[in-house]
């Protein structure tokens, strides 16, 4: 037991726990409306999105996984730096447009867009579907997050982690998105503390960068030729992939203009160099000369370096900025999840009469029983391994509704069947491969470039399956006359049509 | 519109010089201890915001001139902020 860490810890915990319940009197609106609750209104302007975003998209399992994976495998676990470089160029230019037709045409999900681009409600599902099935395991790893800090402070997991689900979960309950933001201003601040004071203290007691790169066995430094297929593109797949994922779209949609978006992909890459700075914590470890503990392995390496580097009350600081941290993304994206089942599933094929009132209402229970179920997975512990892997396939499936969702965007001849079939070849060959792989890792060994065949990630190979069936299908389905073309109109893809 | 688009091509570069590892893979010349694969990777997600905002500049002055008659009444060619 580490006695003043707790107490900083909790005090902290406390502190985000109000503030989440603040939040519903924050820009003041009626609650029991689907935008307000799960979009805020779509009002937040420039500042509140940038720590939003990056709160909800550099997730607490993000800055314990990778520096693990850095701290096991070496350079390797870099490729979160080019991945999260070109993500922001690919923002600016897609999430603008997609911004805009949904603030025009009031959609809450991607799916909604999907439904009406497509005139078609069961290519909706399908999205929806792997929307909710991708962000299920990813909640479940924020609270591995949770549960990996809590073991290095010594206190009871379990008890610790049904508190923590406790405090989420009514708070996002009472005070949807509004809750994350707030929350997320004070947790991203906490972490560029933790992280400057970290690249300061850390290399100081170790003596020195030469020093840490010194000590680290060289085959972890550089990355052999035999990966560079591999980390291009799990970088590129990765980047693809990410805003498509429910809590990217979701954290997107509650801005307020088209410019709070550009401005934020220009910004965003600060979180990106933070990031990259968090997985030099990995290097520091093994300078540090620390021992993965059981049950999390390699993942209680940072927590372990900050308890090793810090005084005992500036650790429970530390740590509770990644504890705190896995609340925001938790509660995104049990929001976007909910949303999805509500809009996409619950009033489109249960309760078409649904009132906004009790839209509203599903989303909420419906973003209790998500999170019920992600601290489930994470209390049984033989289910921990699967949340990680589950979470990996997420990944490769998310990214196979990327012609539905922005290609969609530019290309007015796409047709439903195409993306249908599209979806489909790329989930069962993703798959496919996943299992090939004993779900042990995100690259495949293809039988190309040599005979001693090329690592490359799985989804963007399945993306590419995916988009040959799209693009060939819709061509034809052209020629011979039967195209099925855009239903919206372009003015509605532009900003304000109600002026023209 | 078609001659402010085109100034996204900017943001093609990014892609380029990160996406090819063979450019960056190796230890030399390090910085201060720290390989060129590290230092590279960092200094790329600062050129990447540098050319966004650039990007962003050059898209919205255009859009900001357009924008004034329509919303305020005011000549065009209103004082860019």
């Amino acid at each position: 037991m580490h006695w003043d860490e707790i107490v900083i810890f909790a005090a902290l915990g406390l502190l985000v726990t109000v503030l989440g319940f603040v939040a519903a009197n924050w820009h003041r609106a009626d609650l029991d409306l689907i935008e307000e609750w799960g979009l805020a209104g779509r009002r937040f302007g420039s500042i509140v999105t940038w720590f939003l975003l990056g709160g909800d998209l550099y997730t607490a399992y993000t800055f314990v996984a990778v520096p693990a994976l850095v701290f096991g495998s070496g350079a390797l676990g870099l490729f979160a730096l080019p991945y999260t470089i070109i993500v922001y160029p690919l923002v600016y230019v897609v999430m603008p447009r997609l911004w805009q037709v949904a603030r025009n045409r009031g959609y809450v999900t991607a799916s909604d867009y999907v439904k009406d681009r497509f005139d078609s409600r069961f290519l909706a599902l399908l999205i929806a579907i792997t929307g909710i099935v991708a962000t299920m395991p990813y909640i479940a790893l924020q609270i591995l997050g949770i549960a990996v800090v809590i073991q290095v402070l010594g206190v009871p997991i379990e008890v610790a982690l049904v508190v923590a689900f406790l405090v989420l979960a009514l708070f996002t309950y009472v005070s949807g998105l509004r809750a994350p933001a707030l929350i997320a201003l004070v947790k991203d601040t906490m972490i560029w503390i933790t992280v400057i004071a970290a690249i300061i203290v850390i290399p100081a007691k170790l003596g020195g960068f030469p020093a840490i790169f010194a000590k680290v066995p060289a085959a972890k430094l550089s990355l052999p030729p035999s990966l560079f297929a591999g980390y291009s593109t799990l970088a590129l797949g990765s980047a693809l992939a990410l805003f498509l994922y429910p809590h990217a779209i979701t954290g997107t949609f509650a801005s307020k203009s088209q410019h709070v978006i550009k401005r934020n992909s220009a910004f965003l890459p600060a979180y990106s160099f933070l990031l990259g700075l968090i997985a030099l914590f990995g290097y520091m470890a093994i300078a540090a000369g620390i021992k993965p503990l059981a049950p999390y392995g390699a993942n209680s390496a940072v927590p372990q370096l900050i308890q090793f580097a810090f005084p005992s009350w500036f650790a429970g600081f530390a740590l509770a900025s990644i504890a705190i941290g896995a609340l925001v993304p938790a509660s995104v994206m049990s929001i976007a999840a909910a949303n999805l089942f509500c809009r996409n599933i619950w009033t489109e094929y249960i309760r078409p009469a649904a009132s906004p009132r009790e839209e509203a209402q599903v989303s909420k229970i419906v973003s209790l029983v998500v999170k019920l179920g992600a601290v489930g997975f994470i209390l049984i512990p033989n289910l921990t391994q699967y949340a990680i892997t589950l979470q990996l396939a997420g990944g490769v499936w998310i990214l196979q509704t990327l012609p539905a969702v922005f290609l969609a965007l530019y290309v007015r001849w796409l047709g439903r069947w195409a993306v249908g079939a599209g979806w489909l070849v790329g989930i069962a060959s993703g798959t496919y491969w996943l299992v090939a792989g004993n779900f042990a890792s995100s690259l495949y060994t293809y039988p190309i470039g040599g005979h001693a065949g090329t690592k490359l990630y799985i989804g963007l190979v399945a993306f590419l399956l995916n988009i040959c069936v799209v693009v060939v299908w819709s061509a034809v389905a052209r020629l011979v006359g039967r195209t099925q073309e855009d239903r919206i109109g372009e003015a509605d893809y532009e900003e304000e049509p109600s002026l023209a | 519109m078609r001659a402010r688009d085109a100034v996204l091509a900017i943001l093609v570069i990014p892609f380029v010089a990160v996406l090819w590892p063979p450019f960056y893979a190796g230890s030399q010349p390090a910085w201060e201890g720290i390989p060129f694969f590290i230092w590279y990777q960092f200094l790329w997600t600062i050129i990447t915001a540098a050319l966004t905002i650039a990007v962003y500049f050059v898209q919205t002055r255009g859009e900001r001139v357009h924008e004034v008659p329509a919303e305020r009444g005011e000549a065009p060619g209103g004082r860019p902020e």
